[in-house]
């Protein structure tokens, strides 16, 4: 009696134990899919950069320190005789914001467009 | 004519639009420090009506011209006099101070030290450009070239000690290429409850003026990414600017 109890109980634990693995899992895998973090590793959003062409001076810092080169310098002049920075190719951007950060004109800035058609791509 | 009404810049609520573009030169510092600022502001849902900013004279002080928010352009050396007596009429206020060296290592030191020394809760944004600009680009009491144009042969002040000895609850340097830790400073020093220091070295495109040899700020800029170290914790003693082979930036005093 007393081993086939023990048995039970073994069972008993077991079964505990892989319900229990299965609510941990089920939670995890939910908060996994809430987190954003990790959607971004999947795929990066991709976005859209605003320039108002008018308020730059043509200083560079957004051309030279953007880590994935999207942006170049334009060959045309705005209406103070500036050089101004133009995208070359957006889908490299990876809306870290540095542009944005590092331009003292307040010029240059990117948004999200395509942030749900790449969580879409998750469900 | 610089507007943008259907996606604004996240900060132009805050700006005075028809004021932009500004007087700065191309790739000034100032402006990056600014926009840092009201970035910053905007994370600590701050009241902007608890909020004042002042600046003194030169290249800083147009920065009040540039802000929909209380503010004050004082005089020549006057502006942490103001921030100091401001705050202590209005303890409710957040004070915020933007100096450059003539506005307090040149003309009035001692209210920046007195306002250490009482705790008043101000906070002292000095942007370093090394140089008077205005008069004709003489060397400053910070300048680090030890032979310059006139011949100045003295060293250079170091402002993160002087904040030190004052008895300042925060101390950071940062240039305006290191931005996320520069706001991250900011953050910390807009909620200290006393006096606290943030020196931002600043590329000023007018180093180089006078030999004629006017370069780019970006050249500037590339100097501080290859000739700065971060060294948190660092004693202020060591923080002289000394013939430009290294600046050591970072988070030097933080007394919560
Ligand atoms: S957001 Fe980042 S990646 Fe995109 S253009 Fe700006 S600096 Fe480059
Ligand atoms: S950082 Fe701003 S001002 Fe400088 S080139 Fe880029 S958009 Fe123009
Ligand atoms: S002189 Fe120097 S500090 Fe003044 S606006 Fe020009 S770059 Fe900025």
């Amino acid at each position: 009696m007393c081993g086939h109890q023990s048995k039970n109980s073994k069972k008993l634990n077991l079964t505990y134990r892989k319900l229990e693995f299965k609510i941990v899992s089920f939670i995890l895998y939910k908060e996994w899919k809430e987190m954003k973090f990790f959607d971004n590793n999947l795929k990066v959003p991709s976005g859209e950069i605003h320039i108002v062409k008018e308020r730059c001076k043509g200083c560079g810092f957004c051309v030279t320190y953007c880590p994935t080169n999207v942006l170049e310098m334009s060959k045309e002049f705005n209406a103070k005789g500036y050089h101004f920075p133009i995208v070359k190719n957006i889908d490299n951007c990876i809306l870290c914001g540095l542009c944005e950060m590092l331009c003292p004109e307040f010029a240059i800035w990117p948004t999200t467009t395509k942030e749900k058609e790449a969580n879409k791509v998750l469900k | 004519m610089t507007k943008n009404l259907e996606n604004p810049h996240p900060i132009d609520s805050l700006l005075c639009e028809n004021a932009i573009p500004s007087v700065w030169c191309p790739g000034c510092g100032i402006g990056i420090v600014v926009n840092a600022f009201l970035e910053t502001l905007g994370k600590i849902d701050a009241d902007l009506d608890k909020i004042c900013v002042v600046s003194g004279i030169g290249c800083t002080g147009k920065i009040t011209n540039y802000l929909k928010l209380n503010c004050h352009n004082s005089s020549d050396g006057n502006a942490v006099k103001y921030a100091t007596e401001l705050k202590l009429k209005n303890p409710e206020l957040n004070v915020i101070v933007f100096l450059n060296d003539t506005d307090f290592i040149v003309s009035k030191a001692e209210d920046f030290i007195n306002a250490g020394k009482n705790k008043v809760a101000i906070r002292v944004i000095y942007i370093n450009n090394f140089i008077y600009i205005i008069t004709n680009h003489k060397a400053l009491p910070v300048t680090p070239f030890i032979r310059t144009i006139d011949e100045n042969t003295e060293l250079p002040f170091n402002i993160p000690h002087l904040a030190k000895s004052c008895g300042a609850q925060y101390v950071a340097r940062w240039t305006p290429l290191h931005i996320r830790r520069l706001k991250y400073s900011m953050l910390d020093a807009l909620q200290k409850p006393g006096f606290s220091v943030v020196e931002v070295i600043s590329p000023c495109l007018m180093y180089f003026a006078t030999d004629g040899k006017i370069g780019k700020t970006i050249d500037r800029m590339k100097f501080f990414q290859d000739n700065t170290v971060i060294k948190h914790n660092e004693p202020t003693e060591n923080l002289d600017i000394r013939n430009q082979d290294e600046i050591i930036i970072g988070n030097f005093v933080d007394i919560s």
